[in-house]
Order: C-alpha cells, then sequence, then structure tokens
C-alpha cells in the first residue's frame, strides 16, 4: 500500500540529509558535519533532503551507498527539523520523485557561479545548519539496513 | 587514501609551508570532486588563498590547521577560525571575498567584498584577526 506523502509542512517535520565523506564529515570533529553538507552545486540553488516523517533510514542509505563513488563514500545520514531551516532564513520545497516521493529540497535564494564566494549572511546559514543537525553515522556500512542509532529521536 | 588526506608535519616552523601547501593540493581537485558535479578548484582561488596566508601571522594561521580549510562545490575555499567564543568564516573567491565575524553567536561583522589586494581591506582584515583571535 503506497505511503500518502503530504504536499505540504506538516508541524514537526523533520528533513534528512545524507552524508558523504570525506568534504560532509568534520575532520577535527568526525561526530559532526561541515557547512559543505547542506551547500548547493554551482549554478543551482537547491540541496537534496528527504522527509524522514515518511520514510526510513534504511531507505535513505539505500539511496547513500547508490551514490557512492571514487568521490565521495556514505558515511551517515543528518536530520533537521523543517521549522529550523525556516527559522534560519533558508527555505524547503517539497519535490516528489516518481521513485522518491519523499523528496524535498533545501534553497536559498541565491545561485552562486564558479568561483563566486557565498555572501556571509549565506555562511552564516549554512554554519548554523551544520550545528544545529543531528549527525548519525553509518554504524555498519557493510550492510544495506540501517543499523545506527533511531535517526527519529533528533 | 584520499588525495587531501596525506599526513603533514605539525611542526610550528612548518604551519605556514603545510597549509600553502594543503591548499595547493586543492588545485588538483578534478571536476566533479565531491561526485555532486563540484567545479574544480581555479588557481586564481589557490593563488588568492596562499596571498592571505602569506600576510597573516603563524601564530593566527595555526588557529586555522588544515581542517579549518575546505573546498566548496562552486570552486571557492573557505577557511574558518574559531577560538573560545570567536568565530570568523572567510571565503576566498577568484575576484573577491566574503567573511563574517561571530562573538558568542552575535554576529560583529559582514563583509561581502574583500578585494585581497586592497591594502586597506587588508590591514582591517588582519587587524581583525588579532582582534579576535590573538590572546
Amino acid at each position: 500500500m503506497p505511503i500518502f506523502v503530504p504536499d505540504i509542512f506538516e508541524e514537526g517535520e523533520k528533513l534528512v540529509r545524507i552524508i558523504f565523506s570525506p568534504f560532509h564529515i568534520d575532520k577535527k570533529n568526525p561526530s559532526k558535519i561541515t557547512h559543505i553538507a547542506f551547500r548547493s552545486p554551482s549554478g543551482i540553488d537547491e540541496v537534496s533532503v528527504n522527509r524522514l516523517n515518511f520514510t526510513t533510514a534504511t531507505f535513505c542509505k539505500n539511496q547513500g551507498q547508490a551514490m557512492n563513488s571514487l568521490a565521495k563514500t556514505f558515511s551517515g545520514l543528518a536530520t533537521i527539523r523543517h521549522k529550523f531551516v525556516i527559522d534560519l532564513g533558508a527555505f524547503v520545497r517539497i519535490s516528489k520523485q516518481i521513485e522518491n516521493p519523499f523528496h524535498a529540497d533545501i534553497y536559498y535564494g541565491i545561485v552562486l557561479q564558479k568561483g563566486e564566494p557565498a555572501p556571509a549572511e549565506l555562511n552564516l546559514i549554512l554554519k548554523n545548519l551544520a550545528r544545529l543537525a543531528f549527525f548519525y553515522p553509518d554504524t555498519n556500512p557493510n550492510s544495506a539496513d540501517w543499523e545506527g542509532d533511531d535517526v527519529t529521536n533528533c | 587514501m584520499h588525495i587531501l588526506d596525506v599526513p603533514y608535519s605539525k611542526s610550528k616552523d612548518l604551519i605556514h609551508q603545510n597549509l600553502m601547501g594543503y591548499v595547493e593540493k586543492l588545485a588538483l581537485l578534478q571536476e566533479d570532486w565531491d561526485g555532486y558535479g563540484a567545479c574544480a578548484i581555479d588557481k586564481s582561488v589557490v593563488d588568492n588563498t596562499v596571498f592571505i596566508f602569506q600576510k597573516i601571522p603563524n601564530a593566527l594561521l595555526e588557529i586555522v590547521g588544515e581542517e579549518g580549510i575546505l573546498p566548496t562545490p562552486n570552486g571557492t575555499i573557505t577557511i574558518e577560525w574559531h577560538k573560545g567564543s570567536n568565530e570568523l568564516m572567510l571565503e576566498v573567491g577568484e575576484k573577491f571575498s566574503t567573511y563574517y565575524i561571530q562573538n558568542n553567536s552575535i554576529t560583529q561583522k559582514i563583509e561581502n567584498q574583500f578585494i585581497i589586494t586592497n591594502s586597506e581591506q587588508m590591514n582591517t582584515f588582519k587587524r581583525e584577526l588579532k582582534q579576535y583571535f590573538s590572546e
């Protein structure tokens, strides 16, 4: 039976960002993530997340594992409340995909081009997103199932 | 081992040299280095970062460390200073740079047009670094 995913955010919704090493993980404190985890690529203003209230950590982990490459390795999941994202001055839009009805995008209202530094205000938002997010490391990379801590506890 | 994970010496005398070496390694990152379509780091961004490091005393660079330097997906470099309740994030671009300063989570300064070759702006930046991050 398909899961009903509403087209509006409900109160208390949490978002989950797939985290990859090495660049999303704080080198000094590996239990933390860096602001890069919430930064959009050049020419785009969107950072993919999933709506945690309607999906599972295992679904997100499978997505992350499927995206593993020479450049990046799935390392865990970061969760943050939808309300915190909005309160910090960022935005979230629902962007359901056929293969992923839980998909949404965090965005900032600014598109950066190659070599263009982010306005300091945007870096403040990104830094605070990284601070407020709970990072759950993947405790068993060899498993297809999520075996780390309960990500809904944030 | 990732290209950026090659160990480096913590010797105080070599801080400058090591951090600049680390920044120069960022120029080796190729297009899509993050697997999300990231831009390569242009040599001008690396040169600008090295230029800034050459202007800053060792003691203030020691605070940054390799872990405080990150390449961004759109081909810039961020550098972070943290000490006590003070925080500064500088983002170095091809043509200009930006930074903010916070103390106790309160924003003290926002600079969105930092031209590193402008000696007045560079002196202000150095003065602020000393103010917030020296003993």
